[in-house]
């Protein structure tokens, strides 16, 4: 049974039935022929059925609560379709819509996960966070969701999340900034494991495929907690979907096709789970392949801006009692073309560039990938099992493995002619190992208390290629122990958890006059902290507050940089004697979840302590190519705050409409000056309309109208001086697609028409590197057919 | 039966999280040379008098693997007298010769040279030094891998020659870019690049 979801945070969902039911209540007050919802509510973990569940319908005073077997029987005054909320203290609470046709009786199974850092308890494991979530600001997006928005990135889907945005160069490559951090400030969780690519690079994109069955959640501010060192700006969880239960065999298909680049993108989705013993074996295969060509803005090609991707994953569980082992790898592997016209190395050239309005040459549309150019495969296995280690405490142990290969082709070598080798070619090799425990509920202050506690280590090993020592060769082991506590007692619910991480290296730096390498060492030892409470206000509102504070250790290109980096025209000069970076971290969010309205709110501020960046020295330095500007890593104190936020409110049955916006500032606190390439203000009003729905038709089932539109102002705020144009203009977009649901022989699915920059507006976002030379894509139309097999 | 089972599960838990401390701990210590993108680490001006009455004069300038300059030597040129000039570019990070590469391509290059007044960035000096005689490329055009200076007077106090070699890339038109090409003008990211250009402390007495 789908459920119905928000269209920008996934948690939220549609509330148009009970009003649609109340409308039939009105109208036919005499109907007492009884429809019938009845269904068994289990634990998801073990099977085990749960008493006293109470079962109510949405926005009414109907409801039962299950008995000791777990069963429940409504009787509903009228058909229609009903949003049941299944509530238990402990468990995550489950949202279903259930239609009923007169006098019919549905069955409805609802298994429920603890909501404790549960099954899959781990640091780094996505579901374990939802009591953390309670009193943060996360964004959600579920697998329905993601179909829906999903686009030429993972990217692609996360820029419409309030308080997230992209850092782009040009189309292919988009890495999420998170309240105005990104990069090193943001951890990536993927599967479960702590994903460990080149983070460092602006231009170096999150190596995850957009086709993968999996929900996406942002975690807005500091989570040092739970994901360690790095998490200062927040934290983007790719959580995979859950392995069927029931035994057979499903799947599912996903095409994909774009007009702006003639991009054509397929996903097969295989999965079952059949019984093997006493206990229950589940698997998945899935695969996605993505060619696209040269993207085009409005009035021209841009040259060299096509990708391919080929991605898979197989991922096998065996559940049985208490004991959960489950295995997964995947591999990412990408190819994508660099703009050609931003090969720029000089100061003179940058301002030849700067001045014209379109790049100097016309290029014609192609799908060949010419140099400069990335060459990527993320490769990632994980084995995990959790079971019960006695007197109700469960362990979960994992062990993960990835190897991060990146290769960088420069447009020529210096003799002329195409790269033989890569400019930049990396393997960076990374094994992770956690250990979480989960105690049981114990009854504390008349309220339930959850104690979790672990370790997890880290060994990672980056080395050089044939080419340049951007980023030195290191071996870098790092270990972290942490404990948290979460107390609930409604109407409140309360976290405290602290956490210490320690990072030792030994790194090779190039000794920049001669042939030979440096050896150094460093260890960075730093502690995270997270306090927060959260209260519900009334059956709608909660209001939570957290203090959180996270660190990071520099990273090995802030310590080592030596050079003129790509296409930046800057020498940059790492400084070996960086300290540790830290942020405190202050976040207020409101939710209402209400019978018409949604609503929820943020407001932070971060103090970044020893904030690394690259500082301009104002001196130049003279190289082969001319002279740069010098800039230096430096250490400064670092403000961040901002609003982000959305609302949703239903008009009428079939239409929701809403708003989504974000701001964010950010400062140097000793010279009040703004920080740069923080993104500009920006919302979205949207307009969603349920032309058609018929969930038991046989062919045309549902139409469903999306409108949104997209306004970016102009960031006033950056530091003169420093970049070499200025941001450019605030813009206006606007996205229109139809989705429309068939049942074909009994075969659901689904098929999408849209248009993005439907006016095919102009405009360049001062977060894409690539706004300097060319315009973004114009309007690109797009057709994506999803079936279930 | 469960005991067993429990047993081993532990064990294999507990290598679990062991073992990924215990296999890598290679220290990926590089080999000495190991590996550098070719790069201009070396460049050598030779001015040799055909006459060999005047000394001949060698300055090389060094970079860094970061493309810094870390030392240059001044030419110390000696006033009438007709130099046949040439010039070496070396990756000693590979120990490459990027000469012999700029040879197999040398209708995409062109050096350009001129006496200026000051370091990186100085206005042009005319009456000192009279570069011409550049070599060609395959299309008949100036190369500038060799050619002649003529001293023509002394220099009171040091001058700069600047040394600069533009590369044609793939969207050029050649050889008519190429051709029309000065000293002055800027890089063009999708046409032309300067792979070379700085300068060269220079007397001539």
């Amino acid at each position: 049974m789908p459920r119905t979801v928000g269209f920008y945070g996934g948690t939220v969902r549609r509330r148009t039935a009970p009003l649609l039911a109340l409308l039939i209540i009105l109208c036919f007050p005499a109907n007492t022929l009884a429809q019938t919802i009845f269904g068994r509510v289990t634990d998801a973990e073990d099977g085990s059925a749960l008493p006293n569940v109470s079962v109510v319908v949405r926005g009414t005073s109907m409801g039962v609560a299950t008995d000791q077997r777990g069963e429940y029987a409504l009787r509903l005054p009228s058909p229609g379709r009903y949003e049941l909320v299944v509530r238990h203290l402990g468990y995550e609470t489950v949202h279903r819509t259930v239609g009923v046709a007169y006098a019919d009786r549905v069955r409805e199974d609802v298994a429920m996960e603890a909501v404790v850092i549960g099954g899959e308890e781990i640091v780094v494991s996505a579901r374990a966070q939802r009591v953390a979530d309670a009193s943060r600001s996360v964004e959600r997006l579920d697998s329905d969701e993601m179909r829906r928005v999903r686009g030429q990135t993972i990217g692609d889907a996360l820029k419409h999340l309030p308080g997230v945005t992209m850092l782009s160069t040009g189309p292919s490559i988009d890495k999420p900034v998170i309240r105005g951090l990104h990069s090193e400030r943001v951890v990536l969780v993927n599967h479960g494991v702590r994903q460990e690519g080149q983070q460092w690079g602006r231009e170096h994109a999150p190596e995850i495929d957009a086709f993968a069955p999996v929900e996406v959640s942002v975690v807005k501010g500091a989570a040092g907690v739970e994901y360690g060192a790095g998490a200062i700006g927040g934290v983007l969880r790719v959580e995979p979907r859950a392995l069927p239960e029931r035994p057979g065999v499903g799947g599912s298909i996903d095409l994909d096709a774009f007009t702006n680049n003639g991009q054509a993108a397929g996903g097969l989705l295989l999965e079952g789970a059949r019984t093997a013993g006493e206990g229950t074996w589940r698997w998945r295969t899935h695969g996605s392949l993505r060619a696209a060509g040269a993207s085009r803005a409005p009035d021209y090609v841009i040259g060299n801006s096509a990708f391919r991707e080929a991605n898979v994953l197989l991922a096998t569980a065996y559940h049985r009692d208490h004991w959960h082992v489950d295995v997964m790898a995947s591999r990412f592997s990408s190819t994508l073309g660099i703009f050609s016209g931003a090969h720029v190395n000089t100061v003179e050239a940058w301002e030849n560039v700067v001045q014209r309005d379109r790049p100097a040459i016309d290029y014609r549309f192609t799908y060949a990938i010419d140099a400069p150019r990335q060459e990527i495969t993320h490769d990632l296995a994980r084995v995990r099992a959790q079971g019960k280690i006695g007197r109700g405490v469960r362990m979960t142990v994992q062990y993960g493995i990835q190897r991060n290969q990146r290769r960088e082709f420069d447009a020529h070598s210096p003799g002329g002619g195409p790269p033989s080798a890569p400019g930049v070619e990396l393997l960076l090799t990374t094994h992770t190992a956690d250990v979480g425990l989960r105690s049981p509920v114990i009854d504390a202050a008349g309220g339930s208390l959850l104690v979790h506690a672990g370790v997890s280590g880290l060994n990672q090993g980056n080395e050089n290629g044939r080419a340049s020592y951007l980023i030195p060769n290191y071996r870098a082991i790092s270990g972290g122990t942490y404990a948290r506590t979460t107390w609930t007692r409604a109407p409140w619910t309360l976290d405290a958890g602290g956490r210490l991480d320690h990072q030792w290296s030994r790194s090779f730096p190039r000794d920049n006059g001669g042939t030979s390498f440096l050896d150094r060492t460093h260890s960075f030892w730093g502690g995270s902290g997270i306090l927060s409470a959260s209260r519900s206000v009334s059956n709608d509102w909660t209001v939570s507050i957290a203090a959180s504070t996270a660190w990071r250790p520099p990273g090995f290109n802030e310590l080592y940089s030596d050079g003129v980096h790509h296409g930046s025209a800057q020498y940059e000069e790492g400084m070996p004697g960086l300290r540790g970076e830290r942020a405190w971290g202050l976040d207020a969010t409101v939710r209402q979840d209400g019978d018409r309205t949604r609503l929820q709110i943020g407001a932070y501020a971060t103090r970044v302590d020893d904030f690394i960046d690259l500082v301009p020295s104002g001196q130049p330095k003279v190289t082969i190519r001319g002279v740069f500007p010098l800039f230096r890593y430096q250490q400064r104190d670092a403000l961040l705050h901002g609003v982000d936020g959305r609302f949703e409110v239903d008009l009428a049955d079939p239409v929701t409409v809403g708003v989504t916006a974000s701001m964010v500032r950010g400062t140097d606190r000793q010279t009040r000056l703004p920080l740069a390439d923080l993104p500009a203000d920006r919302s979205t009003l949207f307009a969603d309309v349920r032309l058609l729905h018929r969930p038991r038709a046989t062919a045309l089932r549902s139409i469903r109208l999306r409108v949104d539109g997209h306004g970016v102002r102009r960031q006033t705020r950056f530091p003169e001086g420093v970049d070499f144009a200025p941001p450019p203009d605030g813009y206006t977009l606007l996205d229109v697609s139809l989705r429309t649901g068939w049942s074909w022989n009994g075969t659901p699915m689904s098929l999408q028409v849209g248009a993005e920059n439907l006016l095919n507006t102009r405009y360049r976002d001062y977060l894409d590197r690539m706004r300097y030379f060319t315009d973004a894509p114009g309007r690109s139309v797009m057709l994506r057919l999803h079936v279930d097999v | 039966m469960p005991f067993t089972i429990r047993r081993s599960a532990r064990l294999l838990l507990a290598l679990m999280f062991v073992l990924p401390f215990a296999v890598a701990c290679d220290s990926n210590e590089p080999d000495d040379n190991a590996g550098e993108q070719e790069v201009i680490s070396n460049v050598t001006l030779s001015f040799d008098d055909p006459t060999g009455t005047a000394p001949n004069v060698t300055a090389e300038a060094v970079f860094g693997s970061g493309g810094d300059l870390q030392t240059v030597e001044t030419i110390d040129l000696t006033n009438g007298v007709t130099y046949d000039v040439s010039i070496e570019l070396l990756d000693r990070f590979n120990n490459e010769d990027i000469t012999e590469e700029i040879e197999e391509e040398d209708e995409e290059h062109r050096f350009f040279y001129r006496v200026e007044d000051a370091e990186s960035g100085g206005s042009p000096v005319d009456g000192v030094l009279d570069i011409s005689g550049l070599d060609a490329d395959e299309n008949g055009d100036d190369l500038g891998l060799t050619f002649t200076a003529e001293t023509l007077s002394a220099t009171s106090g040091t001058l700069y020659l600047r040394v600069k070699l533009r590369h044609y890339e793939e969207n050029a038109t050649l050889p008519e870019d190429k051709r029309n090409d000065t000293i002055e003008a800027p890089e063009e990211p999708e046409i032309v690049e300067n792979d070379v250009d700085f300068t060269y402390p220079l007397t001539v007495n």
